[in-house]
């Protein structure tokens, strides 16, 4: 997989090939001014001769700017005008709900079921409208996903909107635009455009309850001989100790009714669940973990459980370093198959 | 009783021990007394010093935030420190740097241009400038001590708040900033009282020089934009140690009200920035290049109009914070808007530089780079004001880029182009040309390399302050350069630090007596004169600066700058031997003010044979009272004087 983009120079969406278009107008008109500044600078250097008040600082200083500016404005008005519309109808609805330093994505199930939650990564068909519902649990962020659209500012107490359209599929990069603390900078997420059999698969698949977790016989006949026994043991294992470290206090996996050791209070009840930490029901179907900070492995889950902090200091998630490495492996294991 | 001299405007009798008691009490005071001194050339040194070190405190923090970006995932620094030092580069930068030191430059040369023995309330400049040595200083040592705030120089709530900001750091950039806003408001007010009502007599206010007008501009702006600020940090203040909620949202608050707060004083202080420093070079260049500056009156409209519209800026940081479309729309035409008067202003600059001749020495490079760099940055800055181009440029390096190039071009490159015109009216010395040329091209050359890249890494999605990236973001090569500029920027400014003093006295530079500062140091310290007396002699020497100059017969610590090109460029413009004949009113009275002058030491007798026909005063209208730019209205080189150019 190549490096994903984050670039408004390679838009991939409607919106952002408006302002991508945009953006070489207003290079090329400040360019040309500028060299044109600049040789009437440079063309000062030397003679003395007499000049034109009038034409100078009327023309020059007052015409100038007020024409080109006038014809700005109105062209940027104009193309402003051509953004996608920001309306949630007739769209896929996505809410993102910002966290330090995480991303919480809601899908409303089509079948009428809870949300679905997921964390950090968010799908979207190709070639359809997105209305995404933005806010923050905590400070203010910035959902930034250069390639799709301009940024918008997640801020508490209040709900921004925002609506894009992928044109191409791909995975493209987003990453927090607000400062926000301590580790602003590793507060990414992957935005996955793919056709719509695809995706509309992908999401049925994120409905469902975690895979392969109450009981080995639950698991699809394929995965369970690719996993093999011994793989099977090791989830098991995984499972039980992702109970016993307690990590259901802040992360939720999704067992049909009940949650994977749910964290009291959490009752269990659908949609009501411990947001502490990203929902990991589908954890291992992720390109990356983290918020984008590693690619998706068991490698990387096994480093990032043990010590989240020698990648990402001062995230919240405490370091599991003293758990023994075959417990680390299994968890890592158990996390890694939930697809 | 001493005999009434009829040079005085009072005939009444001197009183005994006049003298001495006049300057026992305008004695600069020695040793440690020194720090009690109240006398704004005193002040002023001292504020400029406090700011230059300030700058140079930011410029290393600079430096450190280059160093740890210079390579993708580097551990230079932990997060936490990196976020505390970016947060001290900008908040320093701004507030402990910038806003100062155009307050201090204008303590120091302002009473000189407008012909004032001092500021009007000495204690008050000194209280300005003790309060923000006082805060400055507490607010930079909490860095050490790493208590420093860490929520950007913004510090927006929630983030800032109680809850995400637990620790002491956010208190001690509350309080610090508290101290600067108190020290700028009181320098305002000094500023603009002594503006208003303590020029020469004669010394209309159209005529008055632009510098003088920047900064009654920039001062009643302070006025209008501090207060937004103070509430602010009083509100967050309140919240963070009595828990009123002003900006929690789940309690009431609201987040967004601080960004109003905030950056209602914010941007008006981007203009309080720049216009001082234009000012400045509205007063530099006619002098550099020997003519009078293009559109005097529609110089000083275009600074009144972009202290009115920077008023109707502000959202233009919360772009993408959610406000209506409509308004904006509305924000983004005013934001162009802006660019009008600054653009006014920009062309009378290089019409005057057309209109002049360009001598290459170091004031006049700072200058040039100043054009090239504020040019650019201005025209960024009318990209990011066209609103979905904002969307995506906001709050990414583009945004960086944008904001050091109106920085640095807006006010660095003009202070130094002013540290190098006007440090002969500190110590009668020059710094070297040569080594003037160097600092120059490194900061000129580094500061492109720094900046220009990251207009780039900012279209290629980079954030603004993230400690880190990964090398897979294809930022690397973008990075590494902002990084090498930076060094080179930073080694052109230590340059200058390093050789204070490196140039001997020019040839020609025995005395002080000059305009400005000079004058009224030279009075202020040792002449007596009768307060009443002494202002207006003050005033006239002030007024006829370029009479002080050529009178100085090239004594003149400025007279590098008024003129010492190569004597086969000496030659009057076009009809100005003619206008020089027609102004004949303007012309008297120059002399006369002159002699005067002269008459009192406060100007060097000169040889008399060169003085009246040389005053070239172009136009008739022309009278004595338009300040300083007196001193460009004479053809250049007529203020260095020499036998040969005498026998013209």
């Amino acid at each position: 997989m190549t490096a994903p983009q984050q670039s408004a120079l390679h838009p991939a969406g409607q919106d952002a090939e408006v302002i991508h278009q945009l953006t070489w107008i207003l290079s090329g008109g400040a360019a040309l001014v500028f060299v044109g500044v600049m040789v009437l600078c440079v063309m000062g250097l030397r003679a003395r001769r007499e000049v034109n008040i009038r034409t100078w600082l009327l023309g020059g200083g007052v015409l100038l700017p007020v024409v080109v500016l006038s014809a700005l404005m109105a062209f940027s008005t104009w193309r402003t005008a051509q953004l996608s519309p920001l309306s949630s109808q007739h769209a896929v609805k996505i809410a993102v709900v910002a966290h330090l330093w995480w991303w919480e994505v809601r899908y409303t199930d089509p079948a009428g079921g809870p949300d679905i939650v997921l964390a950090n990564e968010i799908r979207l068909p190709v070639g359809q409208t997105v209305y995404l519902g933005l806010s923050s649990a905590d400070v203010i962020h910035s959902f930034w996903v250069p390639a799709l659209a301009g940024k918008v500012d997640m801020v508490p107490g209040r709900l921004h909107g925002l609506t894009v359209r992928a044109d191409k599929p791909g995975v493209y990069r987003g990453q927090c635009a607000e400062y926000c603390g301590e580790q602003h900078a590793r507060m990414a997420l992957h935005v996955v455009a793919q056709g719509e059999g695809e995706f509309n698969a992908w999401l049925a698949a994120q409905a469902r309850p975690a895979i392969g977790a109450n009981s080995a016989t639950s698991e699809p006949a394929a995965h369970q001989a690719a996993m093999g026994a011994g793989g099977a043991d090791l989830i098991a294992v995984g499972r039980k100790a992702f109970a016993a470290q307690r990590c259901a206090a802040c992360h939720v996996v999704r067992e049909g009714a009940r949650m994977a050791g749910a964290g009291a209070g959490s009752g269990g009840v659908p949609g009501e669940q411990a947001t502490l930490g990203p929902d990991l029901t589908h954890v291992g179907s992720r390109l990356y973990i983290g918020a984008g900070t590693l690619p998706n492995s068991r490698a990387a889950l096994a480093a990032w459980i043990a010590n989240p902090h020698s990648v990402k200091p001062g995230v919240r998630m405490p370091a599991g370093a003293d758990m023994d490495a075959a417990t680390l492996a299994a968890l890592a294991a158990y996390l890694e198959q939930l697809k | 009783m001493t005999a009434p001299r009829n040079d005085l405007p009072s005939s009444v009798p001197r009183p005994d021990g006049e003298l001495e008691q006049l300057e026992r009490v305008w004695r600069t005071p020695r040793g440690l007394r020194f720090l009690t001194t109240v006398n704004n050339t005193s002040i002023g040194l001292l504020y400029i010093g406090t700011a230059l070190l300030f700058f140079l405190l930011a410029g290393i923090l600079g430096l450190m935030i280059r160093a740890q970006l210079a390579l993708p995932d580097s551990s230079l620094l932990s997060p936490g420190v990196y976020n505390q030092v970016f947060t001290m580069h900008g908040t320093v930068m701004m507030f402990l740097f910038a806003i100062p030191v155009v307050e201090a430059i204008s303590v120091f040369l302002l009473p000189g241009m407008l012909g004032a023995r001092d500021l009007p309330f000495p204690r008050l400049s000194a209280y300005a400038f003790w309060a923000y040595a006082a805060g400055g200083i507490g607010f930079f040592v909490s860095l050490f001590a790493g208590l420093a705030p860490d929520g950007g120089w913004f510090m927006y709530p929630p983030l800032s708040g109680k809850e995400h900001s637990p620790g002491i750091n956010a208190d001690f950039w509350l309080l610090g900033i508290g101290f600067i806003e108190i020290s700028a408001i009181a320098g305002a007010i000094e500023l603009i009282v002594g503006i208003l009502f303590t020029r020469a007599p004669g010394m209309m206010l159209r005529r008055m020089p632009v510098y003088a007008w920047a900064m009654l501009v920039i001062a009643l702006m302070i006025v209008f934009a501090f207060p937004a600020i103070i509430a602010g940090t009083a509100l967050l203040e309140l919240e963070r140690a009595y828990d009123w909620p002003f900006f929690i949202a789940a309690r009431g608050g609201d987040p967004v009200l601080w960004q109003h707060l905030f950056w209602f004083f914010g941007h008006p202080e981007v203009y309080i920035i720049f216009l001082p420093a234009a000012g400045m070079v509205s007063t530099m260049i006619p002098s550099l290049v020997g003519a009078r500056l293009v559109g005097h009156k529609a110089v000083v409209i275009a600074l009144g109009a972009v202290g009115v519209v920077s008023f109707a800026l502000w959202a233009h940081h919360m772009f993408t914070a959610g406000l209506s479309l409509w308004s904006s729309t509305l924000v983004s035409a005013a934001s162009m808007i802006v660019a009008v008067p600054t653009a006014v202003q920009v062309f009378a600059w290089i019409a005057t530089l057309w209109r002049g001749e360009v001598r290459f020495n170091a004031p006049m490079l700072f200058v040039l780079g100043f054009l090239f760099i504020f040019v650019l940055g201005g025209l960024t800055g009318v990209m990011v004001a066209v609103l979905p181009f904002d969307w995506q440029a906001h709050d990414s390096y583009f945004i960086v880029a944008h904001l050091h190039y109106v920085l640095i071009g807006g006010l660095v490159f003009p202070m130094f182009g002013a540290l190098y015109y006007w440090l002969p009216l500190v110590n009668g010395h020059r710094l070297s040309e040569r080594l003037a040329r160097w600092v120059f091209g490194l900061m000129f050359a580094g500061m492109n390399l720094a900046f220009f890249p990251m207009h780039i890494s900012g279209l290629l999605g980079m954030p603004r302050r993230v400690y880190t990236y990964s090398t897979e973001m294809g930022w690397d090569a973008l990075n590494l350069a902002s990084s090498i500029g930076a060094l080179h920027s930073c080694a052109g400014r230590a340059a200058v630090y390093g050789r204070r003093r490196a140039h001997a006295a020019p040839p020609q530079a025995g005395a002080r007596q000059s305009v400005a500062g000079a004058d009224a140091r030279v009075a202020a310290g040792r002449r007596l004169c009768h307060p009443q007396h002494c202002r207006r002699a003050l005033a006239r020497a002030a007024v006829g600066s370029a009479a002080a100059c050529r009178g100085s017969g090239g004594r003149c610590a400025l007279a590098a700058w008024h003129g010492h090109r190569p004597a086969r460029n000496h030659r009057h413009q076009p009809g100005a031997g003619h206008a020089a004949v027609r102004a004949g009113a303007a012309r008297r009275q120059l002399v006369a003010v002159r002699r005067r002058a002269r008459h009192r030491r406060l100007l060097p007798a000169a040889d008399g044979a060169h003085d009246a026909g040389r005053v070239a005063v172009r136009r008739g209208g022309d009278r004595v009272g338009a300040g300083v730019d007196v001193a460009v209205r004479q053809p250049a080189g007529a203020c260095r004087v020499t036998p040969g150019v005498r026998g013209r």
